[in-house]
């Protein structure tokens, strides 16, 4: 198996395969920058592209593009506050106010380095779990899937410090606004209220971007500044380096915030979106730090290690079973069938060349992502001195454009000022977004298990022992939420001082 | 009682609350919000309601309670740790208002004349005006009238060239124009 492994590293940097992984890389960081953009997007432009190549060059060349997606989308996250993806909207919470801080390059290096490991640990977990893979999905059935989902929404509802109630009355927004349109079982409309556009359900796209985007263009319209309002601009390279530094000092945090992206990509379902709010989640909630949401470097490497190692386990049921754990991996599974490829026992037998090529693939498109990722950061980082206008001139017309031509839909325009301005009364009041968010994206997934557990083993399922697990676990982490919350609050540090 | 829960929050070191009322507001229209889907939901027989059933109970009990500690108990009004606020000494619902303002006027703009000319029209007028009000004399008009220009031509072909030349995506139609 070395062997083949290392037949596949150097077919990898032949030609024209490698041309073909630098293309999709170019074009996976190209989509990431552009909010509202995904990977699925990418894997769309690709898919006729890849049906005329042969399986590994197209393996290469969409596992580029797939890989890398959230490498990129850090860049306008941290720079501007808006997410280049859902996936990224953790990070936005502490890397934006390090940009504010003329951290801007502290924040991206430590998120390059971050993500580049996390990816890697994503296709080591890939490839040392594919033989052991069916075993461990057999035990995760539907009720499981139903309280993993429900935890991770607790996790993030209880992190609401203000207000745990704040936190959970957002989660079920998230989640009643998730019901709108056709039930999936019965085809029944749902707050549909007479509108076509409705009967589909609300777009995300519009809703991530109205709820993070357009509170912080306003918040840099109110300042009348710059992003990095006082602090004149330092070389990035030294501060670069220093992120950098930072990552390998937080390495603990890496391996588990790592870990938890690829268990929460190997549930079929759940994605990007959910593992880095998970993984700010638990950083948040083990560190006894005040300092987190004003500028943490931790609530940037948590994340972003994350939602890159999410591509591996996102890769294990695609790979070993053919179930594609989200839309971007369907298309891939769609790529594979039209190529010659089976997903299933053929791959870690007949076909385990095209596996270890998807494994070495996803470690060397993290490692290429992020050096070109640091070669043009010096510049990138100019953007957080430009005056305000300048940057609401040019990313305000691109919000409207991406939410429109996503689905050629002009609703999706009103749904994005209509959530911009809910986000702004969220933001101006103390009422966190992230729990909205989680929900709204879990909502399909958790009503579906429910469902289906309450129809098959009526409310029997609850007593099953990793459904039991599962609930003490979230539990436990809403009684910590609140016991915190009920702790009195001591001094909050200044971000000068807490940076020091 | 205003008196006495100013000094309250005062002795705990927190500023008095200028937001309280816009506060209180939010989390009344909330618990509206959750009410009506409640009612709505009643009515679906099985499967359909019980989630949305089991989310405005929750909600509305969570929501209620939070208007309540916000009415009557101050001190609840800290910064989110999983979301940042505004910074203080701005005036964001100013800010809001002039940005809806300019998002509801791109808006109309693509509807009736179409996306291309929205998305010049408006980092151009954007940033000619932003320079005016910063204090650009008459002798700056030129020098904003050039850079204006050019912020509107970069967003603009950076949409053409993303969406159009790579992307191939369908522009929609407008009413009047392309």
């Amino acid at each position: 198996m070395f062997e083949l492994l290392l037949s596949s590293f150097l077919q990898l940097f032949t030609w024209p395969t490698f041309g073909y992984l630098i293309f999709g890389v170019l074009l996976g960081m190209a989509i990431g920058i552009l909010p509202g953009l995904g990977g699925l997007t990418g894997m769309v432009i690709l898919l006729p592209i890849a049906f005329t190549l042969d399986p590994i060059d197209a393996i290469a060349m969409m596992m580029g593009m797939i890989a890398v997606g959230q490498t990129t989308d850090t860049i306008p996250a941290v720079l501007l506050g808006v997410p280049g993806t859902s996936a990224a909207a953790a990070t936005v919470m502490d890397g934006y106010p390090l940009a504010q801080q003329g951290q801007a390059a502290r924040a991206l290096g430590a998120a390059y380095f971050s993500s580049m490991i996390g990816g890697i640990i994503g296709a080591a977990i890939l490839l040392a779990s594919i033989p052991v893979a069916r075993s461990v999905l057999s035990v995760i059935g539907v009720p499981e899937t139903f309280m993993l989902a429900m935890t991770g929404l607790v996790f993030v509802a209880s992190l609401s410090r203000g207000s745990p109630l704040k936190g959970i009355a957002m989660a079920m927004l998230g989640l009643l606004l998730s019901t709108v349109g056709r039930e999936s079982q019965s085809g029944r409309l749902r707050y549909d209220f007479g509108s076509f556009y409705l009967w589909e359900g609300l777009e995300l796209v519009p809703i991530v971007l109205g709820l993070f985007a357009i509170p912080e263009l306003i918040a840099l319209a109110a300042s009348r500044g710059s992003i990095a309002r006082e602090t004149p601009y330092q070389s990035s390279i030294r501060l670069q380096l220093y992120g950098m530094w930072d990552a390998v000092r937080h390495w603990f945090l890496i391996v588990r915030s790592s870990l938890i992206g690829v268990w929460i990509g190997f549930v079929p379902g759940i994605g990007g979106a959910v593992a880095d709010w998970a993984a700010y989640a638990w950083a948040r909630q083990t560190s006894r730090n005040e300092y987190f949401g004003k500028g943490d470097i931790r609530g940037v490497i948590a994340p972003e290690c994350s939602n890159n190692a999410v591509k591996g386990g996102d890769l294990i049921p695609t790979v070993a079973f053919g179930i594609p754990g989200s839309p971007a991996m369907a298309v891939l599974l769609a790529a594979l069938l039209n190529v010659g490829v089976m997903p299933g026992m053929t791959m870690l037998t007949d076909r385990l060349d095209v596996t270890l090529t998807m494994v070495v693939t996803l470690a060397v498109a993290n490692v290429v992502a992020t050096g070109l990722c640091l070669l043009f950061t010096n510049q990138l980082v100019k953007v957080v001195h430009l005056q305000h206008f300048y940057i609401i001139a040019f990313v305000l017309p691109v919000l409207i454009a991406s939410t429109l031509l996503t689905n050629a839909r002009f609703f999706d325009v009103y749904l994005l000022l209509v959530f911009g301005g809910l986000g702004f009364f969220m933001k101006l009041y103390g009422w966190p977004r992230a729990p909205f968010l989680i929900a709204f994206v879990l909502g399909p997934i958790i009503e579906r298990n429910l469902i289906i557990s309450v129809s098959f083993y009526g409310w029997s399922w609850l007593l099953r022992p990793a459904t039991i697990g599962l609930g003490l676990l979230a539990l436990a982490v809403l009684i910590s939420g609140m016991r915190r919350h009920s702790r009195p609050r001591g001094l909050v540090p200044a971000p000068q001082e807490a940076a020091k | 009682m205003m008196e006495q829960e100013t000094a309250s929050t005062l002795m705990r070191g927190e500023p008095a609350d200028p937001d309280r009322a816009g506060r209180i507001a939010f989390g009344l229209v909330l618990s509206l919000v959750f009410l009506g889907a409640a009612v709505m939901a009643w009515q679906w027989p099985g499967n359909s309601g019980r989630l949305p059933l089991l989310c405005c109970a929750v909600g509305l009990i969570c929501a209620v309670a939070q208007t309540v500690r916000d009415a009557f108990f101050a001190g609840s009004r800290q910064t989110e740790v999983m979301d940042v606020g505004f910074e203080a000494g701005t005036r964001p619902f100013n800010a809001a208002v002039q940005f809806f303002g300019w998002g509801l006027g791109i808006v109309t703009v693509t509807y009736f004349v179409g996306l291309p000319v929205a998305i010049f029209l408006f980092p151009l007028l954007y940033v000619f005006v932003s320079r005016a009000r910063a204090g650009e004399g008459k002798a700056g008009i030129a020098r904003s009238i050039v850079i204006a220009i050019v912020v509107a031509l970069v967003c603009w072909g950076f949409t053409y060239a993303v969406f159009d030349l790579l992307l191939h995506t369908p522009w929609p139609e407008s009413v009047w124009g392309p």
